[in-house]
């Protein structure tokens, strides 16, 4: 062994830990980078290449490997929780936003215009006759329409916000998709580069948290995603992901392939994607579905039992509210008909269909047909419930959660009727004269009656403590949609605190096998730096013993 | 395990964040004075808090019903005490004129006293408060009396008002129940409430055991032939005896001609001795003016007033269920032709003096109870210086007075009724109120003394945060 195999010695500590301190250092600049994976060094001891019997000390110091600090299972189970994270975090934020729609905590409450809209017919039936009470009870009145229309209105315009965000975050993956499959060609072409791996890596953490998504790494080192089992990006190539609305307003998904177009709404699961989903097409138009129920149901027995009533100037059988259906009384030839009365009680698929109802009174016994007007096939669970009072009899058929009652039909009553949809949005007060309001039970012009008839003021009142509204009060319906709402909301927030905590756990799994710890960059930092120092007073060492051994010679 | 820079800044800002949202929640509760501020905090009790303020919202009105319905009979009750004391003066005037030695002229003079409180009366009754006339029906924006004619023209309805949940009570008082004396002239078939006296029953069977006067009367079937519509025409074939009982008095036969009428049936018992005992009339009583004529005998005690059993028994060869037979009446027997009848229509409205019906039993049931029926009825015999019905006009005074007692009482039971459930209200509210604050309002001492805990460990955080976080490693290589 040579005398100057000490300086090559020299020489590979101090470009080693040069090296190894440019590593510190870009580990320390990226001390607070998202997703950064701390590098570390990996040394090699030089093997002597000489072969003798007695120990022959290596030539110097090499770096084998710069890791990443890396660990793919934590990663995954990160990714799939930041996921989930990401699922809570939107339902929680948009059931925030219905919660202030429904909030009954504030002093502007809804529930509030119900009761001032039924305390006015109260008020009303004080003075039946006064002017004020008539108009406050239809400025009441409008007020709970607006509201209700408003409070609807802003389930739509939050349906729409959501659809906009989707589109937005449709946006992002399709751009995330796109990068990722740059990224693929970069570390293919240079699979050492391990900034972009970490790059990669953050970006499908942030795809994943969009939509959850599976995705696996070829000999080369590309990643293929998969959505559901749908490629977005594969084998170089990139599929886009769209969104658009269906007939029933609803967000479908759509993958472009080679091979066509292919729906994948149902292949998402987790992410803001399938939180937005759910929240759009499944949480609110439940709440909107109650809520054009409560005013159904509220409109049709306010208007029959006001339609019993008379006006001070006589009238009877106007509706107070707009009505909510349209009906077409094919025979016998007289409309409208005001002897029946709807009720809906749960809203599903069929409410909004056309149905055709005939009677046959002379039939023994008589017999009822429902048919679906489109099809002409008959409903399948027709109810029927018939009774008598003193005067009049009745009839009720029960459909797919539809309730018709009718007072003394013709023996041949044929009609057709459609219930409109978004009623509550078309919620509205008809009555304009305020002398049409019925408060009177009977006639007030005439000989049994007067001005004071409060009765069916009274009796609409008492509607407030009726099950009118499916099967209970509309007070009660109301905050059975409130609590709902809450507790939903409440399992939104306790989700999500789990979530964030389980993310928060594996976080720091992760940053302590990844992170940088500044005080062991530090200490690596002096260690390195000691050991080149060290290096080059080798080098100093050895150029002094070849100095010494040349002035031997001189 | 390894703690490294980033994440523990992280973990730092996480909690800080969490400990500033709790502050902000505290601090919220505080300034709104909520501890509910969305449905999430606390989704069961902002159900409750929804129902409550319900419950609350129709307390708040039943209040100001109760206020109209205070106000209501309050004046009610004020004006009935105002008839009250002209039903005194009327008394006065009625001993007054009963004296032997008051003239006819200062009869008249009386009368026209008499006719004054008619008046006053009139107005009273003709009360308006706020708008409305409190003795009126349905009909309440016009006077329920006439003034000129005395007739009532509003309807009867009672009007409610709900002062609880499931509670009401009346506002109006319509003054058919004691006031009105003439029926309108166009609608004599109308009916006029009779009033049930609180020891007797009618009942139509007529074998219940029974005190006919002065509510009911005893009423001849309808003959089985059909009804007879004149009454002048024959009506028993073979004539009889009627032997009459009144109580425990003297069994009095009249002797009834073969072929006699409804009338002449009728004069022969009038004029016989019967007459001290028993009156008999003969009405028509067809309930509709377009109906055919249906003319019986109706029976009844005298003098008016006069309450006790009576017994009729037929001796006759008319043929059963025929005649005579008609008229037999033994309740104790079981044989019974005649019913008993509480109110016979159109037989209430005879006001005519020449009208052999005049001042009949059932006019001595209007007059006791009907106000100004009875002050008419002292005006009329004032003016006729007919000193014995002046007399009787002092019993009807105290029992009209007793009617007005007793709508007096009514009003009053009404008003306690009000009063009592304002208190009841009141402490419902009370107690909603008290619930409510429990779900909704904030424990402002538990808030704020979180909220110096919170704050507290902030700033325990900030100071962390200023000194550990400040050096690292790196500040001691020099």
């Amino acid at each position: 062994m040579s005398l100057t195999a000490l300086f090559d010695i020299g020489k590979t500590g101090v470009l080693t830990y040069q090296r190894a301190l440019e590593v510190v250092s870009h580990n320390i600049a990226n001390a607070s980078t998202e997703g950064y994976s701390r590098q570390d060094v990996i040394f090699q001891n030089m093997p002597s290449t000489t072969a003798s019997i007695v120990g022959i000390s290596g030539r110097g110091v090499k770096i084998v490997d710069i890791r990443r600090m890396y660990d793919s299972f934590i990663e995954l189970q990160l990714k799939t929780e930041s996921s989930n994270l990401a699922y809570w975090d939107v339902v929680y934020n948009g059931m925030l936003r219905l919660e202030h729609i429904f909030n009954e905590a504030s002093d502007i409450a809804l529930s509030n215009s119900i009761n001032d809209f039924f305390n006015a017919w109260q008020e009303l039936s004080q003075n039946p006759s006064g002017t004020a009470e008539r108009a406050l009870l239809i400025d009441k009145a409008n007020y709970l329409a607006e509201r209700l229309n408003l409070s609807y209105k802003s389930l739509i315009d939050e349906r729409q916000e959501i659809y906009n965000d989707t589109r937005n975050l449709v946006d992002q993956i399709n751009k995330y998709i796109n990068q990722i499959n740059e990224l693929n060609e970069k570390i293919a072409a240079a699979p050492g580069s391990l900034d972009a791996k970490d790059q990669r890596e953050n970006i499908v953490k942030r795809l994943n948290e969009i939509v959850q998504i599976t995705y696996f790494e070829d000999n080369a080192g590309r990643y293929s995603i998969l959505l559901g089992g749908m490629p977005l990006v594969d084998g170089g190539r990139v599929y886009h992901l769209n969104v658009g609305l269906d007939m029933n307003q609803n967000m479908r998904f759509t993958i472009e392939t080679v091979s066509g177009t292919i729906d994948v709404t149902n292949l998402i699961h987790g992410g803001k994607l399938k939180a937005e989903i759910d929240l759009r097409d499944s949480t609110i138009p439940q709440y909107m579905n109650k809520l054009n129920m409560l005013v159904f149901d509220l409109t049709e027995a306010i208007n029959a039992q006001h339609r019993k009533g008379y006006g001070l100037d006589g009238s009877t059988g106007n509706n107070f509210f707009t009505q909510l259906y349209d009906l077409n009384i094919l025979s016998p030839p007289i409309s409208p008909y005001s002897d029946i009365i709807f009720k809906i009680n749960n809203i599903n698929a069929n409410t909004y269909d056309k149905y055709q109802i005939q009677f046959d009174g002379t039939a023994v016994p008589p017999t009822w047909t429902v048919t679906y007007k489109t099809t002409s096939s008959s409903v399948e669970n027709l109810e029927i419930n018939s009774w008598s009072d003193a005067t009049d009899r009745y009839y009720k058929l029960k459909f797919n959660d539809i309730e018709i009652t009718i007072k003394n039909p013709d023996n041949n009553l044929n009609f057709t009727f459609q219930i409109k949809q978004h009623s509550a949005l078309l919620f509205n007060v008809t009555v304009t004269d305020i002398q049409k309001i019925a408060a009177a039970k009977t006639n007030p012009t005439g000989p049994n009656s007067g001005v004071m008839d409060n009765e069916n003021a009274r009796a609409i009142y008492s509607l407030i403590n009726s099950r009118i509204i499916g099967n209970a009060t509309p007070i009660d319906f109301y905050r059975e949609i409130v609590a709902e709402v809450g507790v939903y909301s409440l399992r939104a927030k306790t989700q999500k605190s789990f979530q964030q905590a389980l993310v928060e756990e594996m976080e720091k799994r992760r940053q302590s096998l990844s992170g940088v710890s500044l005080d062991e960059e530090a200490v690596n930092l002096i260690k390195y730096q000691k050991m080149y120092e060290a290096s080059a007073r080798l080098i100093r060492v050895a150029n002094e013993i070849l100095t010494t051994l040349f002035d031997m010679v001189r | 395990m390894k703690i490294t820079t980033g994440f523990l800044y992280k973990t730092f800002i996480n909690d800080m964040n969490k400990h500033i949202e709790e502050m902000f929640k505290y601090q919220k509760q505080l300034s709104t004075g909520k501890r509910i501020l969305f449905p999430s905090d606390d989704p069961v009790a902002i159900s409750r808090i929804v129902k409550y303020n319900t419950e609350i919202s129709a307390l708040v009105e039943y209040a100001r019903v109760i206020d109209v319905a205070k106000i209501y009979n309050s004046s009610v009750e004020t004006a009935i005490n105002d008839l009250k004391n002209m039903i005194i003066k009327a008394k006065e005037y009625s001993v007054n004129g009963a004296t032997d030695t008051l003239s006819a002229t200062n009869r008249v003079a009386l009368a026209q006293e008499v006719n004054t409180l008619i008046q006053r009366s009139i107005e009273t009754i003709n009360t308006k408060v706020s708008g409305r006339y409190i003795f009126g029906g349905y009909k309440a924006n016009n006077p329920p009396v006439n003034p000129s004619t005395g007739i009532y023209e509003s309807d009867t309805n009672f009007q409610y008002l709900d002062i609880s949940f499931f509670l009401d009570v009346t506002a109006n008082l319509p003054a058919t129940e004691f006031f009105t004396y003439k029926v309108d002239s166009s609608d004599p078939y109308r009916d006029i409430k009779v009033f049930i006296p609180y020891n007797q029953t009618v009942t139509t069977s007529g074998t219940q055991p029974h005190d006919p006067d002065p509510l009911s009367a005893l009423l001849m079937s309808q003959p089985s032939a059909g009804a007879i519509n004149d009454p002048d025409a024959q009506f028993t074939t073979n004539g009889g005896t009627l032997s009459i009982k009144l109580g425990e008095n003297e069994l009095v036969s009249v002797t009834i001609y073969p072929g006699s009428s409804l009338n002449a049936i009728r004069d022969a018992i009038n004029n016989s001795q019967a007459r001290n005992y028993v009156k008999a009339w003969v009405v028509n009583v067809k309930k509709n003016p377009t109906d055919p004529d249906d003319y019986r005998i109706v029976i009844n005690s005298v003098p008016n007033g006069k309450s006790d059993k009576i017994r009729i028994s037929v001796n006759t060869q008319d043929n059963p269920s025929e005649g005579l037979n008609l008229l037999s009446y033994n309740p104790e027997a079981g044989s019974s032709a005649m019913s008993l009848e509480g109110n016979i229509n159109g037989y209430n409205y005879i006001t005519d003096p020449n009208d052999p019906n005049y001042y009949s039993f059932n006019n001595n049931y209007l007059n006791e109870n009907y106000y100004l029926r009875a002050l008419h009825f002292l005006k009329v015999a004032l003016l006729n210086n007919d000193q014995g019905r002046i007399q009787k006009a002092v019993e009807y005074f105290d029992k009209i007075a007793d009617k007005l007692y007793r709508q007096q009482s009514i009003i009053g039971a009404r008003l306690n009724k009000i009063e009592t459930t304002t208190y009841y209200n009141l402490e419902v509210k009370t107690n909603i109120n008290q619930t409510l604050s429990n779900d909704q309002d904030a424990d402002a001492l538990e808030a704020i003394s979180k909220l110096n805990q919170t704050m507290t460990v902030l700033q325990a955080m900030r100071i962390t945060l200023s000194n550990f976080f400040s050096s690292n490693l790196f500040d001691f290589l020099k």
